[in-house]
């Protein structure tokens, strides 16, 4: 009896547990599949985006310019409407002393009615008519608003002089978080600060492109129309590419519009989420579901086969086949079912947690839909079937006299128990050996030498409302006395990826004496090397002094040079000679990694600019205490910018933002491969005690044959083992294949050491040994004569 | 001599009480004898054989096995001495299931680190011996009750036990094969193994040359 209580609570542990992990790694991969599929015409929505293929190799964007939705719409018959949006940096909204940061989408009038954000007050097809309309989310509606009628009220958006004021027309329900397009505020894309240039300008990119087709015409006729489209308002750049990549013929392949349909916009484009991490989150899932089915359906079948002699009884006493089915499947039933509602409750109280550790959105009402619903039924009755009915079933073709002499027992159901078993042991050493790997190749990462400094280095975003120049310009002279601060600088571009989440990046390409080279552009400010704590190499530091320091002075890395093939660089001209003036390398430095530090260091050009905006300031300190820095700089930056948002981070984690996805699903692949070793340990445990039941005669008969308990307890760890061992025999080599192929997508990786492995292999098997041993040293060192004494 | 129990005792615990399961026995035991232990059940027959067997501990008195003082030595030690000197044979034969007739045959050996080579010639031996040779591949679930026991036997008695324990041989059996099993224990006595055998048949008890009757735990 007391065995049953353990047994059924170790079943329900282990089925919770795995139920609750199980429910968040399905909602999460639920979440990234289900986005924007709330589009009601979604069949007929896709988002354009432009292909080039120049010098520098492919590219895809996203972003468009301003005038190919009016294009689009007037040349394209199939097209119904084509529609701007245009999602921006913070803007700061003011209403009466409120004040606050939000995103503000600029698109076209019929927004509301291509896109599905159901509008709660005011009316969605004419919220828009007026160009300084806006309406706002709910959320920010009652944050500016609280619960006064918005309606009619002036908004005023902007900072300083650039202010632009709007009439608020509309609320709209918070855009749901598995949208893509997210915003806190919708207004007219002739609002935008530089419309007036923006509007026939091809050649600035900046905002997405929806269209939506009309409802019979197929997606690939409009596609085709596009190659026109594309020779009709790109022409220049057509013979821009065509002069860069004489190899390519089709002016198609130079040059192309492509359509996204707004159910892959998610997985699609620059910054998407791979699909096959969302996989991978799956099938994480799905074997950890496995490892506590294979539990469940082991245990509750050696359990029943355990009780074959009750049950051979209660046939005698005339208890149908089907009876006995109904008690073993139900039994499994229940058990399955109290399991489950446990794992729900815990994955609800998960989820909190779950969404701001990773970043999701999930919800647990999300499950109560069909196909979840239909799923997880499904699961339900096959394994309970497995579990309870097989056994019933088997039991209930033996014949009668073998089941009441207990001839079951003899023939122990071992080989499906010990595939179970082994798959179980393969899946979770198969987890640990990637969740392993992936973090040495990580810490590999964080260690690669990046080329200039960035323990000690701050990075502010300057932000959308702030005019960088006139700050870093102000920031410079707060700050030069302060003997914490080393040096400051501006750039146009951030290191790594910052609290702001923008990555910027511009390739240039050029000729240079038969040479093709492509370089990194950088804008940067006087003090950028020495705030880095780069060397120059040759030449000179950029200097005030020099007036056209600031013109058309470079200072370019090692690898520069060698793509230009020039031995002797300093005071060389490259590019731009149709101006007459070309850009003067001034200096050379060492390479480093401005972007990723996986991939390769590429060639990269500095220079400074009096007019080009500074997106970032960089301040390098020098101090035991950074985080005072830190605090003492915002407190500089908060008086310098009337308040603006604070978003400063250090350099170093900048570079760790860069492998975000990589350490959010090496974590959760840990803690998976913890969960998995644990629960194939709980049946392993419960898997020793029904064998060491089985044996319990055997090893008193071997105890008195001699056999010590060293013997004894040797003797099962080694009927274990060699389970342990086949299923390590099967993870290994899946995970070195599966890590060798993982790894050969960074540029600098680590290579796969064996003693991994050995590694990985010896704790599973420790682990195993330690979790049987609890039985088997009980089983070995009790009295023969107790377990002979039976009849 | 071989064997002796001075004044032992053997009690449980039950609810406060102390019951008694063995209680101031006296036995002495020379070589070559053939003891036949009777008495009703649940007097204490078996619990007395696992004593002498050194299987099972009591909690007070003497009992020396060829003069090693047998209550005093390590569990080692015990263990040592009975795989040497004892062979046990059960009511329901005890061989394992999964093993054949010749690897269970082999299996005490195992334990008492016997090499390879004189495992296989004893098992050849007492396979012959016991005219078995025919059956040595065969699983206990397919010989008859009376062979199985021949095994039992025949494994008790491949390390050449100076005494063999014998818990009712003869209870699963009928009574042909009981007849059997006892003129083997005849013929073992007779060339100079000690028996001690726990029998409910008055006719199996005339093969030995001594009885001792057991009444709740006490020899009467
Ligand atoms: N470890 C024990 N704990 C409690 N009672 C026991 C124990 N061992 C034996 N007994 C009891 O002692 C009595 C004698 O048992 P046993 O020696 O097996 O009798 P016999 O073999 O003569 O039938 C029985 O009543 C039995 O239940
Ligand atoms: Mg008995």
């Amino acid at each position: 009896m007391r065995r049953n209580k353990l047994h059924s609570a170790i079943h329900i542990f282990g089925l919770a547990i795995a139920f609750s992990i199980c429910i968040l790694l399905f909602l999460t991969a639920y979440f990234h599949l289900s986005f924007d599929s709330f589009h009601k015409d979604k069949p007929q929505l896709f988002r354009t985006s432009r292909h080039t293929n120049s010098a520098q190799g492919p590219e895809m964007s996203s972003q468009m310019p301003l005038p190919a939705a009016a294009a689009l719409r007037t040349d394209i018959p199939e097209v119904e409407t084509a529609i701007v949006v245009n999602m921006g940096m913070p803007e700061n909204l003011s209403y009466e002393e409120k004040n606050m940061e939000r995103v503000v989408v600029r698109t076209d009038p019929d927004f509301f009615e291509v896109f599905n954000f159901p509008v709660l007050i005011g009316n969605g097809s004419t919220a828009l008519s007026g160009l300084q309309d806006i309406a706002l989310s709910e959320t920010t509606a009652k944050a500016i608003f609280g619960n006064s009628d918005p309606i009619g009220k002036e908004l005023k958006i902007g900072r300083g002089e650039d202010v632009e004021y709007y009439t608020v027309t509309a609320v709209v329900k918070d855009c749901p978080k598995n949208s893509s397009i997210r915003f806190d505020a919708v207004a007219r894309t002739e609002s935008l600060p530089n419309y007036a240039q923006l509007q026939n300008d091809w050649g600035s990119n900046g905002s997405s492109v929806f269209i939506k087709i009309s409802k019979n015409s197929e997606p690939q006729k409009v596609a085709m129309k596009l190659e026109p489209f594309v020779e009709k308002y790109y022409p220049d750049q057509l013979a821009q590419l065509r002069a860069d990549r004489p190899d390519v013929k089709e002016s198609s392949e130079l040059l192309s519009l492509d359509l996204t349909n707004i159910n892959d916009v998610h997985f699609s484009g620059e910054r998407s989420a791979p699909k096959v991490l969302v996989y991978a989150l799956m099938s994480l899932g799905a074997f950890i579901l496995l490892i506590a089915c294979f539990n469940f359906i082991n245990l509750n079948m050696a359990n029943s086969f355990k009780r074959s002699r009750e049950l051979g009884v209660r046939k005698t006493l005339g208890a149908y086949k089907g009876q006995l089915f109904m008690q073993l499947w139900g039994e499994a039933f229940l058990l399955y079912f109290v399991g489950f509602m446990l794992g729900l409750g815990l994955a609800s109280q998960l989820i909190p947690v779950f969404n701001a550790q990773f970043g999701g959105g999930i919800e647990i009402s999300a499950l109560f839909q069909p196909t979840f619903l239909a799923i997880m039924t499904g699961v339900f009755l096959l394994v309970t079937l497995i579990a309870g009915g097989y056994p019933a079933l088997k039991l209930a073709n033996f014949s009668l006299v073998g089941v009441l002499k207990g001839k079951i027992s003899t023939k122990r159901p071992g080989a499906l128990r010990n595939s179970l078993l082994v798959s179980q042991f393969a899946i979770s050493s198969l987890l640990i050996c990637i969740s392993w790997i992936a973090g040495q190749q990580l810490d590999f990462l964080r260690e690669v030498p990046i080329g200039f400094e960035k323990e000690q280095v701050i990075s502010i975003p300057v932000g959308y409302q702030q005019d960088g120049r006139k700050i870093l310009a102000r920031m410079r002279n707060q700050l030069v006395n302060d003997p914490n601060i080393v040096s400051i600088t501006g750039t146009g571009g951030n290191l790594g990826r910052g609290l702001d989440r923008v990555t910027v990046r511009s390739v240039v390409g050029f000729d240079y004496k038969q040479n093709q080279v492509s370089a990194d552009w950088l804008l940067a400010d006087y003090d950028f090397l020495r705030t880095l704590q780069i060397p120059i190499l040759k030449g000179r530091d950029f200097d005030p002094a020099y007036a056209t320091d600031t013109i058309n002075a470079f200072v370019v890395t090692e690898s520069f040079v060698k793509a230009m093939g020039e031995p002797d660089p300093i005071g060389k001209y490259f590019g731009g000679e149709e101006a007459g003036l070309g850009n003067r390398i001034i200096g050379v430095i060492p390479d480093f990694n401005a972007y990723s530090p996986s991939e390769k260091a590429y060639p990269i050009a500095i220079h400074l600019s009096a007019s080009e905006r500074i997106n970032y300031i960089f301040l390098k300190v020098k101090s035991d205490n950074p985080q005072m820095v830190m605090e003492h700089i915002a407190a500089v930056w908060e008086k310098l910018t009337d308040n603006a948002f604070f978003k400063a981070s250090f350099l170093d984690e900048n570079l760790q933002a860069w492998y975000e996805g990589e350490i959010i699903m090496t974590t959760v692949f840990s803690i998976a491969s913890a969960i998995a070793i644990f629960l194939s340990c709980l049946g392993l445990f419960a898997m020793s005690l029904m064998v060491i039941e089985l044996r319990t005669k055997e090893i008193g008969i071997r105890k008195v044959m001699g056999a010590s308990v060293n013997c004894i307890v040797g003797m099962i760890s080694i009927h274990f083992l060699k389970l342990v061992l086949v299923s390590l025999l099967i993870a290994i080599p899946l995970a070195w294949y599966a890590m060798e192929i993982w790894i050969e997508n960074y540029e600098n990786r680590i290579s796969i050491d064996p003693l991994t492995f050995l590694g990985v292999g010896t704790v599973v098997i420790v682990v195993a040994l330690f979790t049987v041993s609890f039985h088997t040293i009980k089983a070995a060192i009790v009295n023969p004569v107790d377990s002979l004494r039976t009849e | 001599m071989l064997l002796q129990l001075k004044n032992v005792f053997k009690w449980v615990n039950s609810g406060g009480q102390r019951v008694f399961l063995l209680k101031d026995i006296n036995l002495t035991v020379e070589e070559g004898e053939f003891i036949s232990v009777m008495g009703p059940s649940g007097s204490g027959k078996s619990t007395l054989l696992n004593v002498i067997g050194m299987l099972d501990s009591f909690d007070e008195g003497e009992y020396r096995f060829l003069d090693e003082p047998v209550h005093t030595l390590k569990e080692k030690h015990r263990a040592n001495l009975y795989k040497q000197y004892i062979g046990f044979v059960f009511q329901s034969y005890h061989l394992l299931d999964d093993l054949t007739v010749q690897e269970n045959l082999e299996m005490p050996l195992l334990y008492k680190k016997v090499g390879s080579s004189e495992r296989k010639s004893l098992v050849a031996d007492t396979l012959d011996r016991f005219n078995i040779v025919g059956k040595k591949d065969l699983f206990p679930a397919q010989l008859s009750g009376g062979q199985q026991q021949l095994v039992g036997v025949a494994r008790a008695l491949i390390s050449s036990p100076k005494l063999v324990l014998a818990d009712e041989p003869t209870g699963n059996l009928n009574s042909k094969q009981g007849e059997e099993i006892m003129e083997l224990f005849k013929q073992l006595n007779n060339e100079g193994v000690t028996i001690i055998q726990v029998t409910h048949s008055e006719k199996n008890a005339t093969y030995g040359s001594r009885i001792i009757n057991l009444l709740d735990g006490r020899k009467i």
